[in-house]
C-alpha cells in the first residue's frame, strides 16, 4: 500500500520534473551520477514518464536537491545525513504546523516558532515564484519538538537539531520532525527544511496550455531524509561597518536574511568611527541627532531602529553585539564638547596633514584625561543597555590608537606631566589603558555586575607580552585581525583568553579595492581553517565600508560570506572544490531571496557540474 | 554649570530638522568647505555648493570648449517647464528627429524627477524654465562615426518670472547631450527646499574621441533586457556612445535567431534567457533615443560551442572537451570548423538575423583567442588540409583562419545587402606583426587592442594605417581582481583596477610612450577612435553588474569625451558627485569613498 502511493507521487514528481524549464525546443536534462549532475541531451518525455525510473531526467534543481550526501544544503550538516532520492510535490499553502510539542509555560517559545514558520512559509513562496500553483494535494505536517524554554541566544545555546521526513502511511501526506533543544535550534531545522525544497513547473492541465499563458509551478520536497546538525563555532559572525558609509536599515536586514540562510548567528555592528556618529542617543542627542555627527537627518539609526533589528535578527537566529569603538575611531559626533562646557571630549578631529595623527582620515581619539567624558559616555551606555538585552557583550573597538594623536595634545600632554608621566611608548599605553578600564567601570556601574562579557580588537594592547598586565582574561574577548600565518591567537589562547578569529588575509571582505590588498575569493573564504580548541569561540567576517554603501554591500558580502559560513558551521575536511555545486546552489538561492550575491562563475559552471576545474 | 549648558542643548534639540541644522558648505577656493552653521546665517546645501564651487561644477563629463557658468542658483518650478525643439529653420522638428527628441525630453523631465527625496517637494515654487533646442540636421536618427556631437548650451535669467535656456546643435546626439548637460546644472538643494537651476551659463562642448564604448558579455551569465537598458541609462548619463554587445561564447547562445531557432533552443541557459528579436530591437530603439549606438559582436571562429550541437558532425569542434586546458584558454572549450560549409551556411543566417535587427555601422566579427590545438585535434580538419597540400604549421593553421574570415566576411557583406562594412576585430595571431599586412585590409578592419598599453604590437597597427580601439587589460578590464573561477588565486588579470587609472588611460598617451606621433593634425591621431571599457561576466551576472561598471565606466567616459591635461585629482569631487548622481538615477555604483569624504572636500587620502 505504501509503496504503491509513493509510486504515485514519484511519478507525478518525475513529471514535473521532466516539465521544469521546458520551453519551445528545450533540450535538457539532469541526471545524478555520482555525487554530480550530469546534463545531458535528452528531449523529456514527461507527458508519457511512469513510475520511478524516468526520474532520472531531471530539471537541474531537482537534481541537484538530492543528489549528492548533502544535496543542496548549505552548510552542510555535520552529523549523519541521509536524503532520499524520492522527492515529493506539495503546494506550501498546505503546510501545517504542530507546535504542541513546544514546551511553553508563557515564556514566548511558542510564539517565536510561529514567526519563524512564517518566514519559512515567506522564504518557500519566494522560492515557488510567481504563478505559484495550488495543483497538489499532498498534506505537509511539520512537527516541532523543543524542550528549552530559554530564549537566550549566546556562546552557549544550544543550536542542534535532527530532522527527518517520512511519508506516512496515511495517503498523500509528509511528516517532517524537527527536534531541538532550543528553539534557535529549531529555526536552524527550519531553514534547513527550506533547503530540501526544489521549484518546479507545475503539471500541464487537462484543456492544455495555450504559449502565452505563463508557466505555474509549485515545489517538490525531498523524501526520506534523516539527518542531525549542529555547529562546530559557536560564534559565526559578520560584522558591517555603518560609519564610513552608512547602511540604510532595510540594507541590514537583507543581510540578515542571508545570515539566517547560512546560518551564521552573530552581526557584529561597528556602528561608529572617526567618519560619522549615526547612532542616536537619546540621553546625548549631539552624537547623531544633531548632525554633529550623522552625514544627514535621515541617516541616523533611532533606538527603535535597533529595537526593531534586534528582534528582526533573533526571529532569525542571529544576535546583535554592538560596538562602539574607542578610544581611537572616534571624532565626528563629538566635537561640541567645549561649546556645551564639557571640555574636548574628543583630540586631532579632522586634523590635518591627517598622516600625523591616524591611519586614516579623518583623525580623532576620545580624551581620556576630560572626567566629562565618561559622564557622556556613561550616558551613551545607559541608551543602549535600554535596549540590548541584559548580559549582551559589549565591543568596546580599542583598535588603532594612535599615539602621536594624543601627545599633538596640549591638554593631555599637561595631564600626563602633572602626573609624573612621561610621553613614551609605555606612557601612552598605560593612558589607553586607564582609559579602558575607566570606561570598563562606567559601564559596569551602570549594568549592576562585572560579568558583561567585553570584546576588544587585537591592538597594542593584547600583545602576548603585556595584555595580562591590562586586560583580565574572564573578561576581555579578543578579536584577532591578523593574518592566518600570525602567531597571536594561539599565543592568546595559551594565555587563557578566548578568541574570534577574523583572519585578515581571508576574512576582510574589503581586501583587493585598495592599496595592496588581494581580493579574497569564495575558496580563499572558505579553505581558511581556524583550530578547534577550548577558548575559540569562531569567526568573523568584516565588511569595512570606505569603499561600499548600500549599492554594493551584497556583491562583496555575499555568497563569501556563506562560504565562511560553512566553514564555521560544519568545518569540513574537504576543501572548496569539494563543495562547488551546492556553494552555486546557494548563491542562486541567495538572489532568488532578494539578495544581490556576486556570481562566481558563468552559469554553464552551474549546469556543468565538474566541468570548470 | 555644566548640566545646565547640557539641558540647553538638549532644548535645542527638540526643535524640528530644518531649525537643527548644524552644518552649513562654503564654496572656499574651489571646494566646498563644511562649517558650523552662525547664528542667523542662511544654510547653504551640499549639493547647491558643489554645483557653483568647482569650476567644472558637477560637469561630467566636463565640457571642453568655452565653460562660462554664472555660479549663482535660481529656484524653478518643476511644475513649470516647457523644452521645445525646432529646426534649424525654426520650424517644426521633422517626424523622423521629433520622436527621438521627444523622448529625449521625457528623459530630461525624468531625470529631474529622481532629484526630489519626497513627492510633495515637487510642487515647490520657482520660477518656470523654458528650453528651447535646436536641431540643424532634420534627417539624421542613427550614429556613425561621422555624427555631429557637439552642443551649445546657453542659460539665462530672462525675467523674474522665467529662465531661458537655449541648446544649439548639428545633429540630435548633440541636442541630447545638451540637455544631458542642463539636467548636470541642476539640483534639488535642500537647504533652500527647492529645485534650482544655475543662471547665466555658456557652454560649448564636443567630443575629443568618436568612439567611446563598453562592451557587455552576455554570455557567460545572461542579463536582462532591464540591465542592459540600465546600462545604457549610465552611458547616457556619462556621454558614452556605443554599446557593444558581446552576444555569445562557448558558454551560451542566448541570441534567437529567427533563421536557425535552435542555435537558442540549445545554447541559452533556460528557455527564458534569450534575446528575442523584439527584445533586440526594443534595446536598439531604447539607446537610439539616448544616442547610444549597438554594437553586435558575433564571435567566431573561437569561443562558439552551447548552441551548435543540433547542427550535425563536424561543424564544430573541440565542444566541451576535456581537459580544456589543452584546447581553449577557459571551459567550455569550442571552435567553428573552417573547413566545413554548413558553417558558413549557418554563419550567413545569424549575421542575416543580425544586419536585420541592429542598426550599426560597423560589425563585430571577434576573432579572439583561436586555438590551433583545437582544430588540429579534429581530424576532418586535419585531413583537409592534407588534401590541400597544408602542412600541420602554425602558418598553416592562420591560413586556415584567415580563410575562415574571408568567407565569414563575404557572408557578412551578403547579409549587409552586398556593401562594404566596417569590421572590428580583437587583437590576435591574425593581427600580429608579419600576419596582419599579409591577412588583413586597413580599409575594412579596425582592431579593438586588448594587449596592455605598453604592447609594442599596438604602435605596428597604427604604422601600418589600422583604425584602433583601445581595450588595454591594464586599464580597462572590469573583471580583473576577482577570482579565478577555474583555478586557485585570483583571475589572471588583477588586481582590480581603480578609477583612477581608468582616469589615467589616455591613448594618445600611451601611443606616443611606444614612439607613435600622435600630435595634432597626424595621420596617425586619426586612426585612433577611442577606447572602450570590457567587462566580460565570468564572475558578474545581473546581480552586480552596475557596481563592475559604474562608477569606473564615467572615469573613462571623461577621459575620452575631455581628455584633460590634468590628472584625476582635479576631477575627484566630480566624479564622487557624478556618483551619486548615477546612484540617484537607479544605477548601483560602487561607492569609491566613505561619505565623509564627499561632504569634506579635500580632506581624503589620494590613493591614485
Amino acid at each position: 500500500m505504501k509503496v504503491a502511493y509513493l509510486l504515485q507521487v514519484l511519478s507525478a514528481a518525475a513529471c514535473l520534473c521532466a516539465a521544469e524549464d521546458s520551453g519551445p525546443g528545450w533540450q535538457w536534462s539532469w541526471a545524478c551520477k555520482s555525487g554530480r549532475c550530469v546534463k545531458s541531451e535528452y528531449p523529456i518525455s514527461y507527458a508519457s514518464s511512469r513510475g520511478i525510473s524516468n526520474i532520472t531526467r531531471k530539471s537541474q534543481s531537482a537534481c541537484r536537491l538530492t543528489c549528492g550526501q548533502y544535496g543542496a544544503l548549505w552548510p552542510h550538516p555535520t552529523g549523519p545525513t541521509t536524503i532520499g532520492e524520492q522527492v515529493v510535490a506539495f503546494h506550501p499553502s498546505i503546510i501545517r504546523f504542530d507546535l504542541l510539542e513546544v514546551v511553553d509555560s508563557g515564556r514566548g517559545t511558542r510564539e517565536y516558532l510561529a514567526a519563524c514558520t512564517q518566514l519559512f512559509l515567506d522564504n518557500l513562496l519566494v522560492e515557488c515564484g510567481a504563478n505559484c500553483s495550488v495543483v497538489s494535494d499532498t498534506d505537509v505536517y511539520v512537527r516541532l519538538v523543543t524542550r528549552s524554554q530559554d530564549l537566550t541566544l549566546n556562546w552557549n545555546t544550544d543550536e542542534t537539531y535532527t530532522l527527518d521526513i517520512v511519508t506516512s502511511s496515511r495517503v498523500n501526506s509528509v511528516t517532517v520532525n524537527i527536534r531541538a533543544e532550543t528553539v534557535y535550534g529549531a529555526r536552524h531545522g527550519l531553514e534547513t527544511l527550506s533547503q530540501l525544497v526544489a521549484r518546479v513547473p507545475a503539471p500541464l492541465g487537462g484543456g492544455g496550455r495555450g504559449h502565452s499563458s505563463p508557466r505555474k509551478h509549485l515545489l517538490i520536497m525531498a523524501t526520506n531524509v534523516r539527518l542531525s546538525d549542529a555547529p562546530i563555532f559557536r560564534h559565526r559572525g559578520l560584522m558591517l561597518d555603518t560609519a564610513r558609509n552608512f547602511l540604510p536599515l532595510y540594507a541590514m536586514k537583507r543581510t540578515l536574511d542571508a545570515m539566517a540562510a547560512s546560518k551564521l548567528n552573530v552581526l557584529h555592528w561597528h556602528a561608529t568611527d572617526s567618519q560619522s556618529f549615526p547612532l542616536e542617543s537619546p540621553r546625548v542627542p549631539q552624537l547623531a541627532r544633531r548632525r554633529f555627527g550623522a552625514y544627514s537627518s535621515r541617516q541616523v539609526y533611532t533606538p527603535q531602529d535597533v529595537a526593531y533589528l534586534l528582534e528582526y535578527a533573533r526571529l532569525r537566529g542571529v544576535r546583535i553585539i554592538m560596538e562602539l569603538d574607542a578610544p581611537s575611531h572616534a571624532g565626528n559626533g563629538w566635537q561640541w564638547g567645549e561649546a556645551a562646557g564639557l571640555g574636548q571630549l574628543a583630540v586631532c578631529v579632522n586634523q590635518q596633514p591627517w598622516r600625523k595623527y591616524c591611519i586614516q582620515p579623518p583623525c580623532g581619539q576620545l580624551n581620556p584625561t576630560n572626567p566629562n567624558l565618561y559622564r557622556v559616555l556613561r550616558d551613551l551606555y545607559r541608551d543602549i543597555l535600554d535596549i540590548f538585552p541584559r548580559g549582551e557583550p559589549l565591543h568596546m573597538g580599542g583598535d588603532e590608537v594612535y599615539f602621536p594623536c594624543w601627545n599633538s595634545s596640549a591638554e593631555i600632554v599637561n595631564w600626563m606631566e602633572a602626573r609624573g608621566q612621561g610621553r613614551g611608548q609605555a606612557d601612552f599605553l598605560q593612558l589607553w589603558a586607564d582609559y579602558q578600564s575607566t570606561a570598563l567601570g562606567t559601564l559596569d556601574e551602570e549594568v549592576g555586575h562585572s560579568n558583561t562579557p567585553i570584546i576588544l580588537w587585537s591592538s597594542h594592547l593584547t600583545e602576548p607580552g603585556v595584555i595580562e598586565s591590562f586586560l583580565n582574561k574572564d573578561r576581555y574577548i579578543i578579536q584577532t585581525w591578523v593574518p592566518a600565518s600570525s602567531s597571536l591567537p594561539v599565543e592568546l589562547l595559551a594565555k587563557g583568553y578566548r578568541v574570534i578569529y577574523s583572519t585578515k588575509d581571508t576574512w576582510y571582505l574589503d581586501h583587493g579595492f585598495w592599496g595592496s590588498t588581494v581580493y579574497h575569493n569564495w575558496r580563499v573564504v572558505y579553505d581558511n581553517r581556524i583550530p578547534r580548541k577550548a577558548g575559540v569561540l569562531g569567526g568573523e567576517a568584516c565588511m569595512w565600508s570606505e569603499l561600499v554603501d548600500n549599492q554594493s554591500l551584497d556583491a562583496k558580502v555575499w555568497p563569501r560570506t556563506a562560504a565562511m559560513a560553512e566553514r564555521l558551521w560544519a568545518d569540513p575536511e574537504t576543501r572548496s572544490s569539494s563543495a562547488e555545486a551546492r556553494f552555486y546552489r546557494h548563491r542562486q538561492r541567495l538572489v532568488t531571496r532578494g539578495i544581490r550575491a556576486d556570481a562566481v562563475s558563468p552559469a554553464y559552471c552551474y549546469q556543468n557540474e565538474g566541468e570548470c576545474q | 554649570m555644566t548640566l545646565l549648558l547640557l539641558l540647553m542643548v538638549s532644548f535645542i534639540a527638540t526643535g524640528n530638522w530644518a531649525q537643527e541644522r548644524v552644518w552649513t558648505w562654503q564654496c572656499q577656493e574651489g571646494r566646498c568647505v563644511k562649517q558650523l552653521l552662525q547664528r542667523n546665517e542662511t544654510p547653504q546645501g551640499l549639493e547647491a555648493c558643489k554645483l557653483v564651487c568647482d569650476i567644472y561644477s558637477t560637469l561630467w563629463p566636463r565640457p571642453t570648449g568655452k565653460v562660462e557658468l554664472g555660479r549663482v542658483l535660481v529656484p524653478i518650478n518643476y511644475n513649470a517647464i516647457t523644452i521645445i525643439g525646432i529646426s534649424g529653420e525654426g520650424r517644426a522638428l521633422s517626424e523622423n528627429v521629433g520622436q527621438l527628441f521627444s523622448t529625449a525630453a521625457d528623459n530630461f523631465r525624468n531625470r529631474l524627477t529622481t532629484m526630489f527625496k519626497k513627492q510633495e517637494q515637487r510642487t515647490s515654487g520657482g520660477k518656470s524654465l523654458q528650453v528651447q533646442v535646436t536641431i540643424h540636421d532634420s534627417s539624421t536618427r542613427t550614429l556613425t562615426m561621422e555624427s555631429d556631437e557637439s552642443y551649445e548650451l546657453y542659460i539665462s535669467e530672462a525675467d523674474y518670472s522665467q529662465v531661458h535656456c537655449n541648446i544649439v546643435s548639428a545633429q540630435f546626439f548633440g541636442a541630447n547631450y545638451g540637455l544631458e548637460t542642463l539636467s548636470q546644472l541642476t539640483t534639488f538643494d535642500d537647504a533652500a527646499d527647492n529645485l534650482v537651476i544655475m543662471r547665466d551659463v555658456n557652454i560649448t562642448d564636443s567630443p575629443a574621441f568618436p568612439f567611446r564604448a563598453l562592451v557587455l558579455d552576455t554570455a557567460r551569465n545572461y542579463f536582462s533586457v532591464a540591465s542592459i537598458k540600465r546600462t545604457i541609462d549610465g552611458m547616457a548619463a556619462s556621454k558614452l556612445n556605443t554599446f557593444h554587445w558581446h552576444l555569445t561564447d562557448s558558454h551560451s547562445f542566448p541570441f534567437q535567431s529567427s533563421t536557425y531557432p535552435q542555435l537558442s533552443q540549445y545554447g541559452a541557459y533556460t528557455p527564458q534567457q534569450i534575446y528575442t528579436p523584439q527584445d533586440i530591437t526594443s534595446v536598439v530603439e531604447y539607446a537610439r533615443a539616448r544616442g547610444v549606438r549597438v554594437l553586435p559582436e558575433f564571435d567566431a571562429p573561437a569561443h562558439v560551442g552551447e548552441g551548435w550541437q543540433w547542427a550535425g558532425p563536424n561543424v564544430t569542434v573541440c565542444v566541451n572537451a576535456q581537459p580544456w586546458n589543452k584546447y581553449c584558454v577557459e571551459p567550455p572549450c569550442g571552435q567553428l570548423n573552417p573547413t566545413n560549409d554548413t558553417v558558413y551556411e549557418i554563419l550567413g543566417g545569424i549575421y542575416h538575423d543580425i544586419f536585420a535587427l541592429f542598426d550599426s555601422d560597423m560589425f563585430h566579427m571577434g576573432g579572439d583567442e583561436v586555438n590551433f590545438e583545437c582544430w588540429r585535434s579534429s581530424l576532418d580538419i586535419v585531413n583537409w588540409m592534407t588534401s590541400q597540400g597544408m602542412g600541420q604549421t602554425n602558418d598553416d593553421y592562420l591560413q586556415l583562419w584567415d580563410m575562415f574570415q574571408k568567407k565569414a566576411y563575404m557572408k557578412v557583406v551578403e547579409a549587409n545587402g552586398g556593401n562594404e562594412i566596417p569590421i572590428v576585430l580583437w587583437t590576435s595571431h591574425l593581427t600580429a606583426e608579419g600576419a596582419i599586412d599579409k591577412y588583413l585590409d586597413n580599409e575594412i578592419y579596425i582592431i579593438q587592442i586588448w594587449t596592455t598599453g605598453r604592447d609594442a604590437a599596438i604602435a605596428n597597427l597604427v604604422n601600418k594605417g589600422f583604425r584602433v580601439i583601445f581595450s588595454n587589460y591594464d586599464a580597462l578590464y572590469f573583471d580583473c581582481g576577482f577570482g579565478a573561477w577555474v583555478a586557485e588565486g585570483n583571475n589572471w588579470c588583477s588586481p582590480y583596477i581603480g578609477w583612477h587609472k581608468v582616469y589615467m588611460n589616455n591613448p594618445y598617451t600611451l601611443l606616443t610612450n611606444l614612439g607613435v606621433d600622435v600630435s595634432p593634425g597626424t595621420a596617425a591621431r586619426e586612426l585612433v577612435l577611442g577606447a572602450e571599457a570590457a567587462l566580460w561576466t565570468e564572475q558578474v551576472d545581473e546581480s552586480s553588474l552596475d557596481g563592475r561598471f559604474w562608477p569606473r565606466a564615467a572615469a573613462m567616459a571623461e577621459r575620452l569625451w575631455s581628455n584633460p591635461d590634468e590628472g584625476w585629482q582635479q576631477a575627484e569631487y566630480r566624479m564622487l558627485a557624478h556618483r551619486e548622481r548615477l546612484v540617484q538615477r537607479g544605477i548601483q555604483s560602487e561607492a569609491l569613498e566613505p561619505q565623509w569624504c564627499y561632504q569634506n572636500e579635500g580632506s581624503c587620502p589620494s590613493q591614485g
